[in-house]
């Protein structure tokens, strides 16, 4: 009797938990994939919204018409301009990865390595700039990148150059902005594993002959794989749909498939085609994510 | 090479001292450590003894001194180029290597080639019985398995000396004995050196030919396990290895050989120290539980030792192996006592609030100066 | 420390925090043009407290904020518990994928699924009737639930479960369990989760541009639509302002968690 009771207060406490986010979850993050992807087979109208009906009711017939439209991905593939701005952000997010890995690295070694006292302070002073506005970080690039700005100002003034350099507005500001933008991503998941890591297994590989950077390629490497996996995931999939920073800083240097996605939607309204371009980003990007969750699995494991 | 099995001063430490900022971790140490035999570091936490190993191995820098292992003087040496192997506390296995892997990681990295790295492997893997493990990751071994791994790792190489930090201290009690033999045959067999650092006197005892004792950064007394333990050379010593009675007493006179302690009012001892003594000098009195002898009070054994006082039991706990009693003998004077249960015999008896008397040779107890 | 990595923690700070002091330092400048230095002037935060535009819209941002980041902790801490506590139930894969996925989700995706939620909504039920701040507040729940679970998980699964128990010994019911020993020893990590909340919601400008109607403008969006025109130095003002808030903000709450693991 009282483990029956016990069971049914258990079974009650466990709904009373996991319902609320798993309900609100599968509403507001789950559910929304349907209707963008039914609104990617919908057609492109003027009207308030802006695209047409998937499913009609034909009340003669007592059916349900439904059409679904593929001109929209037709469309995707017959102009060279999409497939260019997913090469593009492929191409700024792979490359930014691994700059943020070949910069993060090290960064977040130094950071484990340092006398445990001054650790939380070295992690405030690294969370710090993330927690103000990526918006107004990226935009502070804008005054030292410009043609008059900070930068343009210190090489003229130390004589490296002669006339201010055209730095805004190019790729290589693109990549500033993203690795400054996502480096506290990539180093976060890093010192979290080399944090963690046995210092006297180094120790071990020193004494059974290893020299300091022998040690550091069969030990310290392959031990914080999981935070190379986690930081470069953490640093691509966004990159790949990032907005904000083509926008300010690339100019029509780089296309990537966030700013089209934007451009179509909010300037051409063309819902539809908006639709199949976040469509066919989230396949692409399916792979990725699922090698992120199960990375995300097993350290929880 | 074989001559030098004898080689009494295989590594020489020399005035080696260690600070680390104010803090003298090692201070100015002198040691020689003959080849083959397995000397054991033996004190407490911050002892020094884990500092002085550190160096051996050349984690650490001396401050001052020097080492020689072997004719070779180390210090300076990163600790890769040294012929000493450390055998880590908690083993420090690579997770991401198979054991084959583990052993043969220090053979590649002296050049030696895949293919005798893996006969040599092999050779250790049968050594410590191994050989259907070799494929497994350490996650995936006992704590014994584990052990066996990190000896492996560190032999397959053929160091000059090995260092073990606390070989056994992650091992439960029963693989403790087990794993004790085995290494003190593969020791023996190989005609290793071997440095072990332990807090565990237990350990020390039972594996060492030679203990050197730590205190506070220096080495207090070297000795052979017997030694240090029949023939203390400070009240120190004494406590720390082994259990141990203490007394304050005041000296009453000297007799040839004998000097008579008293403890309290009631209690007075002849003590057999070969030292001559001052009358009124106030003195450490120690004596070893099992040296003592405990009769009921009504026995009818006469106790043939120079001492015999009575005393009421004040407790009695019952061990298994030995039972241990409480005496009083009044005065405050409270004895401990470790009898040996190989006799069925009339002491069974004995319980607390008897009286008894307790049989006190001249030669149990040690003086040291108060 | 290698000298390479004292070296890479120094100019990784740099990197960091430089485009942060150009922006102080440009806060103060008299001139209009950002490269010339006109001379110290509090000019530019005298302009930005008149500014009804850019009040209006931070005090939308803080609403916004305050509400998302409450909503997202109780969904967040919900979450933490049942995957620390209650193991393996029917669904956790998919529950577990749901709450991860939004910390790498592309913002353009997230943003764009949920207008068209709410729209598709809106044609079937009614509501929401229009969007506005609650669209966006839901919107911002959504995605920062899930990095208040990834602060709080790690806090849930390293807590000493022997404490729930000995609670529970002494006569404790689950939800007084929870409420005086779970909830108090987890707390540093719950003031985290709602901070990195709120933060994040207070800085995002491509979800909140999706899912705001008409008067829901954000300070995000006010600023993007500054500074995509031109240079405004009164941004330079405000980004000071909300770089100094956060610093407060997050010195304040590390003080907090030390002073209660002491």
């Amino acid at each position: 009797m009282s483990n029956l009771y016990r069971q049914i207060q258990a079974r009650m406490g466990k709904t009373f938990v996991l319902l609320p986010p798993y309900l609100w979850m599968f509403l507001f993050f789950l559910l929304p994939f349907g209707f963008v992807l039914k609104i990617s087979f919908s057609e492109s109208i003027i009207a308030s919204p802006p695209f047409a009906a998937l499913f009609e009711y034909d009340a003669d017939e007592g059916i349900l018409n439904a059409v679904f439209r593929l001109f929209n991905y037709q469309y995707l593939i017959e102009d060279s301009l999409y497939f260019k701005a997913y090469l593009g952000s492929f191409k700024v997010a792979s490359i930014s990865t691994v700059i943020c890995l070949l910069i993060g690295y090290p960064f977040a070694l130094a950071i484990a390595r340092s006398p445990k006292a001054q650790q939380p302070l070295l992690l405030l002073a690294l969370m710090l700039p993330f927690w103000t506005s990526l918006l107004i970080r990226v935009y502070a690039w804008i005054g030292i990148l410009r043609q008059d700005g900070v930068l343009n100002n210190i090489l003229l003034w130390v004589g490296v150059i002669d006339e201010p350099l055209l730095l805004l507005q190019t790729t290589f500001a693109t990549y500033v902005g993203v690795v400054y933008a996502y480096l506290p991503f990539m180093v976060l998941p890093l010192y979290a594993t080399l944090e963690k890591q046995d210092l006297t297994l180094l120790e071990a590989s020193r004494d059974l002959g290893s020299s300091p950077i022998r040690s550091f390629f069969d030990i310290t490497l392959p031990l914080s794989l999981a935070g190379i996996i986690s930081g470069s995931m953490l640093v691509f999939i966004p990159v790949i749909g990032e907005f904000v920073i083509p926008t300010l800083l690339s100019g029509e240097s780089t296309l990537m498939i966030g700013r089209v996605l934007w451009t179509e939607f909010f300037n051409n309204r063309d819902w539809p085609v908006a639709s199949a371009v976040a469509i066919i980003m989230l396949a692409v990007l399916i792979i990725p994510i699922i090698i992120f969750q199960n990375q995300q699995a097993k350290q929880e494991g | 090479m074989m001559n030098s099995g004898t080689q009494s001063d295989f590594i020489r430490i020399e005035n080696i001292v260690k600070k680390f900022g104010e803090v003298t971790a090692v201070n100015n140490i002198s040691l020689n450590i003959h080849q083959g035999e397995v000397f054991c570091l033996l004190g407490g936490s911050g002892s020094g003894k884990s500092t002085l190993l550190r160096m051996l191995a050349g984690f650490d820098d001396p401050t001052e001194g020097r080492v020689i292992i072997d004719g070779d003087d180390i210090s300076g040496k990163p600790p890769e180029r040294l012929p000493v192997n450390m055998m880590f506390q908690s083993y420090a296995l690579f997770p991401h290597m198979t054991v084959e892997k583990n052993i043969g990681y220090g053979l590649r990295r002296d050049g030696v080639s895949k293919a005798e790295t893996k006969q040599r492997v092999d050779e250790i893997l049968e050594l410590v019985k191994l050989t259907p493990f070799a494929s497994r990751k350490p996650s995936q071994l006992s704590g014994g398995q584990r052990q066996r791994v990190a000896l492996a790792r560190c032999i397959v190489k053929r160091p000059k000396v090995l260092m073990l930090d606390e070989p056994l201290g992650a091992l439960d009690k029963k693989l403790r004995e087990e794993t004790q033999q085995e290494l003190l045959k593969i020791q023996r067999d190989l005609g290793l050196t071997f440095i072990v650092v332990t807090h565990d006197q237990e350990e020390a005892m039972t594996m060492a030919d030679r203990i050197g004792i730590m205190d506070m950064g220096q080495i207090v007394q070297v000795g052979p396990p017997r030694e240090l333990y029949e023939n203390p050379n400070s009240m120190f010593i004494a406590d720390f290895v082994g259990s141990l009675n203490k007394f304050k007493g005041v000296v009453q006179g000297q007799e040839g050989d004998i000097t008579v302690v008293r403890l309290s009012e009631e209690v007075s001892l002849k003590i057999h120290t070969g030292f001559e003594h001052n009358t009124g000098d106030e003195v450490m009195l120690t004596t070893r539980p099992e040296k003592l002898e405990i009769f009921a009070a009504d026995s009818d054994a006469k106790p043939t030792t120079q001492n015999i006082v009575d005393g009421t039991v004040a407790f009695v706990s019952y061990m298994g192996e030995q039972t241990n009693y409480s005496v009083d003998l009044g005065g405050g004077v409270i004895v401990r006592i470790a009898e040996q249960n190989h006799h069925m015999s009339t002491k069974v008896s004995i319980a607390a609030g008897d009286k008894v008397k307790v049989a006190w040779p001249a030669r149990a107890s040690h003086l040291f100066s108060a | 420390m290698p000298r390479f990595l004292k070296f890479s923690l120094w100019a990784g700070f740099a990197f960091l925090y430089a485009p942060i002091f150009v922006l102080i330092a440009y806060s103060f400048n008299a001139s209009r043009r950002g490269s010339v230095w006109g001379g110290f002037s509090t000019h530019w935060y005298g302009e930005l407290f008149r500014d009804e535009q850019i009040l209006s819209a931070a005090w939308v941002s803080l609403q916004i904020g305050v509400m998302s980041a409450t909503g997202a902790t109780i969904l967040g801490v919900l979450a933490a518990i049942g995957m620390v506590r209650f193991g393996k139930f029917r669904g956790r894969t998919l529950f577990a994928g749901m709450m991860s996925a939004p910390l790498v989700m592309p913002e353009v995706i997230t943003g764009i699924s949920l207008l068209l939620l709410f729209i598709s909504a809106e044609q079937l039920f009614g509501w929401p009737a229009g969007r506005g701040m609650m669209t966006i507040t839901i919107a911002h729940i959504t995605f920062c639930s899930a990095f208040v679970l990834v602060v709080v998980q790690p806090r849930m699964a390293t807590m000493d479960q022997s404490l729930e128990e000995a609670s529970r010994d002494l006569g404790a019911g689950p939800v007084t369990t929870f409420l005086l020993v779970t909830l108090p020893v987890i707390f540093p990590a719950i003031v985290s989760g709602w901070l990195l909340a709120f933060i994040l919601s207070f800085d995002d400008l491509v979800i909140a541009s999706f899912t705001a109607g008409p008067g829901s403008t954000t300070l995000p969006m006010l600023i993007f639509s500054k500074i995509k025109i031109a240079v405004s130095p009164d941004i330079n003002a405000l980004a000071t302002i909300i770089i100094l808030i956060a610093a407060l903000g997050l010195v304040a709450a590390m003080l907090l968690s030390r002073r209660r693991t002491d």
